[in-house]
This record gives structure tokens, sequence and C-alpha cells, in this order.
């Protein structure tokens, strides 16, 4: 059972226009590798699979078909970090105050170092 | 659950073997102990020691979303050794191919370990090896365990391996079967009954074909070391060590010439012991 988008994959990498030896460069696997990996014969490790959605800018639930938004998540961030934090208090806010928030995040994204 | 057959027991072997000297080019630790958390800071996986609300679940691996993972060790271990292999264990699930589908098939975020290390999962022993792998690793315990089976082999270098690289005596000795170069077996039994038994590439050698391999629930051999301390739950809570004893390969094995020493030791609250058998020609 291989539950990793395999065509998915693929296409990613097409679009972010890295051959196969670029990508398996950045995420630390011989080249031979990303073939298997798109052609479904192999799996990716968890390390692989989140290098991968970092190499390619999408997220490991895009990978493995649970979200259909190539940066989405199909779930909600949970845990004590930082991200599930900032998550639980803006799901709570009006949409007025998420939009200023927002705009908030987007000054900090451009300002970071 | 499956079930491996002898020689996929082997290849997943390999597979955890080959994951935990790749983890260790990554790491390149010079010394022992080698702490498992060095590494997952390296792959930015937080590890956090908390409580964990499920019943007899030491270790969680979970996937929080926004491609991040974390680790969660329960606050309830209490030794350093059970620790250090739970953390391993779990970054064995991180970094072994085909685990993805193990720990996150239908939608699941969440990977728990249960207490005992030995399982008959596939996925749990490989991660298993790897953490055995990483943490007492050929390439610094090698020549150590040859120096220690000069000196005092078996139980000795067992307890020596646990002091230098912070493990427990049960994963000590699992790893010196895959270490040392003299003929030489573990078995880990509860009650009067085995768990499972390891023997080293020079013990299989010397029992050559057709030998019986001591497996999970055979009864203890007759008047034997291990089967007497097994007739007493106090000494083996106490952790003593019954005096060694000189005795035949078959007494365990049903075949192979030559004789072997039995050691053994109560392992405490775990109720289990530890049976350390090495060749005794001498």
């Amino acid at each position: 059972m291989n539950i990793v988008d395999h065509e998915r994959l693929r296409k990613a990498r097409e679009i972010s226009r890295l051959s196969q030896s670029e990508l398996a460069e950045r995420v630390k696997v011989q080249p031979p590798v990303i073939s298997h990996f798109e052609n479904g014969k192999r799996s990716p490790s968890v390390i692989t699979l989140r290098r991968l959605a970092d190499a390619l800018d999408v997220s490991v639930d895009y990978l493995l078909g649970r979200s259909d938004d190539p940066k989405g998540g199909a779930t909600d961030p949970v845990g004590d970090t930082p991200l599930a934090r900032v998550y639980r208090k803006m799901k709570g806010w009006d949409i007025e105050t998420q939009e200023k928030a927002d705009h908030l995040l987007g000054y900090l994204d451009k300002n970071k170092p | 659950m499956p079930r491996l057959d002898r020689l996929e027991t082997i290849w997943a072997r390999r597979e955890a073997k080959a994951a935990a000297r790749l983890a260790l080019e990554e790491l390149n630790p010079k010394n022992l102990p080698i702490n498992p958390r060095d590494l997952a800071a390296l792959w930015k996986i937080p590890v956090h020691i908390k409580p964990i609300p499920e019943h007899g679940v030491i270790g969680c691996l979970d996937y929080l979303g926004g491609n991040q993972f974390e680790i969660i060790i329960s606050d309830a271990i209490d030794n350093v050794g059970l620790l250090n292999f739970t953390i391993g264990h779990e970054l064995g699930h991180c970094c072994i191919e085909g685990h993805v589908e193990h720990l996150f098939a239908n939608g699941q975020n969440r990977h728990t370990t249960g207490v005992e290390i030995n399982t008959v999962d596939p996925r749990e022993m490989q991660a298993n090896q790897f953490s055995g792998d990483l943490i007492m690793p050929a390439s610094l315990c090698k020549s150590l365990i040859l120096n220690w089976d000069a000196d005092d082999a078996g139980l000795g270098s067992i307890k020596r391996l646990s002091g230098s690289c912070q493990t427990s005596l049960n994963a000590s000795a699992n790893q010196y079967t895959t270490l040392t170069d003299l003929p030489a077996a573990i078995i880990i039994s509860s009650g009067s009954q085995v768990e499972y038994c390891l023997i080293s590439a020079e013990l299989r050698d010397h029992l050559g074909r057709g030998y019986f391999h001591p497996t999970r629930g055979q009864p203890l051999p007759g008047y034997l070391p291990s089967t007497n301390l097994a007739r007493n739950a106090g000494a083996i809570e106490r952790a003593e060590e019954p005096e060694s004893q000189d005795i035949a390969w078959k007494e365990w094995f049903g075949t192979g010439h030559g004789r072997a020493l039995e050691q053994c030791k109560g392992l405490g609250r775990t109720g289990k012991i530890l049976t350390v058998l090495t060749a005794n020609d001498s």
C-alpha cells in the first residue's frame, strides 16, 4: 500500500521546474529513488516526504492526497506549537479581526530575517 | 498483523540498519553516548516529555499539519535507557521507507508506541532495530566490545555497553548479539517461558543447520540458573544475578558441540529475566 500520491509528486516537480536529479539532491536521496517515488514503486520515509514537500513548496497533506490545495492542510495544526497557538486564536476571531491579523502577518513575512 | 518469515525478517532488519547508517552519517557522532535528541534536532522534530493519557503508551509520533512533526515521550519513563531508546524508536519510524503508510493511513495523525520493546509487528521491529543501531552503532561499539569480551564476555560486556551508551540492559543485550565476534545468545523470558532469543552470527555458524531456535512461549529448559531464577519473583525484582553455570549448548538449542557459560539476571520491575550464553570451551 502506497498512500503517497505519486502523480501529484511528479506534477509538483514539473511545476517547480526541477529535474529528478535536482530534486534528489535537495531531499538527500539518490536520483533513481525519485523516479521510483513518481512511479509509485517505492514510498518515501516521513523525513523524505517532508523534504519533498518543502522542496516543491507543497504540503505533506497534498502529497498524501488529504488536501486538494497544494499548500493546504487537511488537518488543523495541533499541539503546543507557535503555529497551532496562532491558528487556534485566529480561528475564534471575527473575519474583520482575521483580516487585520493577516495584514500584520504579511508585514512580518516581508520583514522576516 | 502481518508476520514475517525468516527471509523477510532478515531483509526488514537490513532496511532498518541501512536507515540507521544513513542517519549516523548525517549526525556524525564522535563519542558515546549518542543522544538521539541531537538527531531529532537535526531533523527539526521537537521532542517533548510530558504525560500521555493513553494507557501503556510510552511514545508518540504526531503529525501536526503544516509539514511539522513532533515526538512525545511519556514522563512516566524513569530511566534514561528506555527514554533514549524510545526517542530512537520514533525517529526510526521517521526515516525508514514504508512507515508513512504504517503511521498515517486512514487519515491518522498520531502513531503510538507501547511499553513493550519487542513486538511481532514488523514495522515496530524495524524501529527497534534502528534505535539500537543509532544509539549503539557498530562504528563506535564494536572495538569496545571486542576488548570487553576478552576481559569479561557476555553479561559483563552487556553491562559495560549499557553504561557507555546509556541504554537499558535489555536493549544492550539485543545489540550485543549483533556486535560480538563470539558464539553468544541472549534470551528474554517472563515467568517460565521464553519471550524471544537472539543469537550471534558466530553462534549460528557454530550450531550449524537444524538447531532448535527458542521461540515465544517455549518453556525454559530444566535445572539451569535461569529456570531457578524464574521461580523466585522477589529475586527477579531485586535484579539478582545467580552464579553462572557451565552448560551444554544443546540444553537450549537441541544441538551444538562444546560448552557454554549461562549467566542470568533479573530485570527488576519488568518481571523478566535476561539470560546470556557465551562459548565456554576453555
